[in-house]
């Protein structure tokens, strides 16, 4: 069984890193460069960075921000990607994956061009699921400047996303995002369209400690990934391994870290 | 953009959002204190006090870093009194003691019989440090803040104390950082990014520079094998009561006989009375460098716990803000060992320079509201040097009548 990853998300908005709260409220919390340098040095798996400003554009502070953040911590950048030179100068500041999301669902012609010129590898497809909580989730593309919003069924969005080549999806709960142990899709996407994506699946969204585990154990999981509570605290990354991992884990679903950590802090 | 209640706008220095009705996330943050249980909060405070009481050997059960103004008399209150905890308290020496703060700090380590630890960073260093944080970032305040942020974790590490209380978590109560549900704690980003601007004391060490690294050691927070696994945990208490430091102040004021005390540019006898830097050259720089004063985040506390209207804050913003605290001036200067004309040469080339006078008087409503803030008849502008250390002192800078301080511009 392949390790599975617990993944840093930082929500980014106009330049800042913010708390974000179903996408519709956000809380101010400081820099981006600041908040890479210390999820690099609690060894998180990888960060996520989401530019959730609504700009048809890369937002090229951000990309002075990982320059200057100078972490060897594995870094995925969502938010504003449209061209080759946009992917570019993310992988040239250090970034590592990207994550599309619009154009994965408006323009899959320059999704194809660019997973053949950098590697399907390099690339996450975010699907924003919106209505969870009601059970019958919908994808919810979110508007900017240049388009409007689009909502589609998980049979329209499911015959985009089987052609697409990206390595691995990235399935959000946007109502319940930041509000933690309130992650409701797992209970209500069929299994067939998780089985359909035949690919990898990171989920976000409001994950709990007592959804974690249930969470990782299904078999096409390849990553949680957490937000706010990242932010709230110091180390407390390792906090929620030693939730779902105990000392004698048989599954080996996740060595331990808290010997990693340790050991890079020696390196101060 | 503003808010629609305070007098915060988007450019504070922490960030700050909006909702959907132009209310600021430090207001939204506010109301909590108006909405939540905080009997339920309380007992999330008194089981985390009960996990560390007497349990790991070490004579102290947390370690609680005070400062001489009022507030922290309420602090030590709960944590000695109603948690039943035995702290050791612990202060770092700013260097710019009043004599109001060197008092206080007294009558609280008397007051609540508790064993005590000051720390002060010689004085060359400290006015090196001082003189290359003013030069090269136009702040006065990094070293005292990089020192009483590290020196308590220090202490907690050295001393395997598992708890550092702190009174509450400044961008949070300002801007709305974080709920109080979510119980924010104290982290290194937190320290470098809210309370140091940035500067973490490993970056400033350069050949540009005159500081070296043992310049530097009184300022280090400790590695992050100390709070692995829990080790040491920092936390507030404004996460499980209600805070509002005005309200604290006063009850330490007439509960204790903690000293309040006039001050420069502004009305609140309880903020900032310890340091006689705080509200006069500091005050100016950040003046210039934010476009507002500290008065503003009195005020807007005031707004948010509806004992003060916009218009009034406003009213008192605008006539404070523009005060020039001639005394603090040249105590500074003094201290720095520059000539008083070079440092206001200094400042003006930091955009700071006094205003004209103004003509502007405060209405019947400012002048009725200002009252309401207890004056225990101590004035910083009756200060004439720093204090560094003092014990059983007798307080000299009484002043009888508003006119011994209208020279300074302290009310």
């Amino acid at each position: 069984m392949s390790l599975k990853r617990l993944v840093a998300v930082v929500t980014v908005r106009n330049g800042l890193v913010v708390k974000s709260y179903g996408y519709r409220f956000w809380r101010p919390a400081g820099g981006l460069a600041s908040a890479l340098r210390e999820l690099d040095s609690w060894c998180v798996d990888e960060i996520v960075i989401l530019d959730i400003s609504r700009k048809p554009r890369l937002d090229h502070r951000n990309v002075a921000a990982i320059s200057q953040a100078m972490v060897t911590t594995p870094i995925i950048y969502g938010g504003g990607v449209r061209t080759e030179s946009d992917v570019l100068a993310l992988l040239q500041a250090g970034c590592d994956r990207i994550v599309l999301e619009s154009l994965l669902f408006r323009n899959s012609e320059t999704t194809m061009l660019l997973c053949e010129r950098f590697g399907n590898q390099a690339f996450v497809g975010s699907i924003p699921f919106f209505g969870a909580n009601h059970g019958s989730p919908i994808v919810r593309l979110m508007g900017d400047e240049d388009v409007n919003a689009i909502d589609m069924s998980l049979d329209h969005a499911l015959r985009i996303l089987q052609v697409s080549p990206v390595s691995e999806f990235f399935l959000i709960d946007a109502d319940n995002e930041g509000f933690t142990g309130q992650f409701s899709l797992h209970g209500c996407i069929p299994k067939q369209f998780l089985m359909a994506l035949n690919r990898g699946l990171i989920w976000f969204g409001g994950i709990g400690p007592e959804q974690m585990r249930s969470l990782l154990e299904m078999p096409q999981t390849a990553a949680l990934a957490l937000g706010n509570r990242l932010l709230e605290r110091e180390v407390e990354y390792s906090k929620v391994q030693d939730q779902i991992f105990a000392p004698t884990d048989k599954t080996n679903l996740r060595p331990g870290l808290t010997s990693r950590i340790a050991y890079n802090a020696m390196k101060d | 953009m503003e808010c629609s209640e305070c007098l915060y706008t988007s450019k504070h220095p922490f960030g700050l959002e909006f909702n959907s009705d132009g209310l600021c996330t430090g207001c939204i943050t506010h109301k909590e204190k108006l909405t939540l249980d905080w009997e339920k909060r309380f007992k999330e405070l008194e089981k985390l006090a009960k996990s560390v009481l007497g349990k790991h050997g070490a004579p102290y059960d947390c370690v609680v870093p005070v400062r001489g103004t009022p507030e922290y008399f309420y602090v030590l209150d709960i944590v000695k009194n109603v948690l039943g905890l035995r702290p050791l308290v612990v202060s770092y020496n700013s260097h710019f003691n009043s004599q109001v703060g060197i008092h206080n700090i007294d009558l609280l380590r008397d007051t609540f019989d508790v064993d005590f630890q000051m720390y002060a960073t010689n004085k060359n260093t400290y006015q090196k440090l001082v003189r290359e944080m003013l030069y090269r970032f136009g702040n006065l305040r990094w070293p005292f803040i990089a020192g009483e942020t590290s020196f308590p974790i220090r202490v907690a590490d050295q001393l395997g104390i598992p708890l550092v209380i702190w009174p509450y978590h400044q961008p949070t109560e300002q801007v709305g950082m974080h709920s109080y549900v979510e119980e924010p704690e104290m982290s290194r980003r937190s320290r470098e990014e809210f309370d140091l601007m940035g500067l973490d004391e490993a970056r400033l060490t350069s050949p540009e520079t005159l500081l070296t690294s043992n310049d530097l050691s009184d300022f280090r927070y400790p590695k992050l094998t100390s709070v692995i696994g829990g080790r040491i945990r920092s936390v507030y208490l404004a996460n499980f009561v209600p805070w509002d430091s005005r309200a604290f102040a006063e009850i330490a004021v007439t509960k204790f006989g903690a000293r309040a005390s006039r001050n420069w540019r502004t009305f609140d006898t309880y903020d900032r009375v310890d340091d006689l830097t705080y509200m006069s050259v500091h005050d100016l720089l950040k003046f210039s460098a934010l476009g507002y004063a500290r008065v503003r985040d009195s005020l807007c506390r005031e707004i948010r716990f509806s004992r003060l209207s916009r218009n009034v804050a406003r009213e008192l913003e605008e006539y404070y803000q523009i005060q020039w605290p001639t005394g603090g001036i040249k105590m500074f200067s003094e201290w720095l060992e520059v000539n008083e004309e070079d440092f206001l040469f200094f400042l003006a080339s930091q955009g700071v320079e006094e205003q004209e006078k103004t003509t502007q008087t405060l209405s019947s409503a400012a002048l009725e509201y200002i009252a309401g803030f207890i004056d225990s008849g101590f004035s910083s502008a009756g200060e004439e040097r720093y204090l560094l250390y003092g014990k059983g002192i007798e307080l000299t800078n009484v002043v009888t009548s508003p006119q011994q301080s209208k020279s300074s511009n302290a009310h």
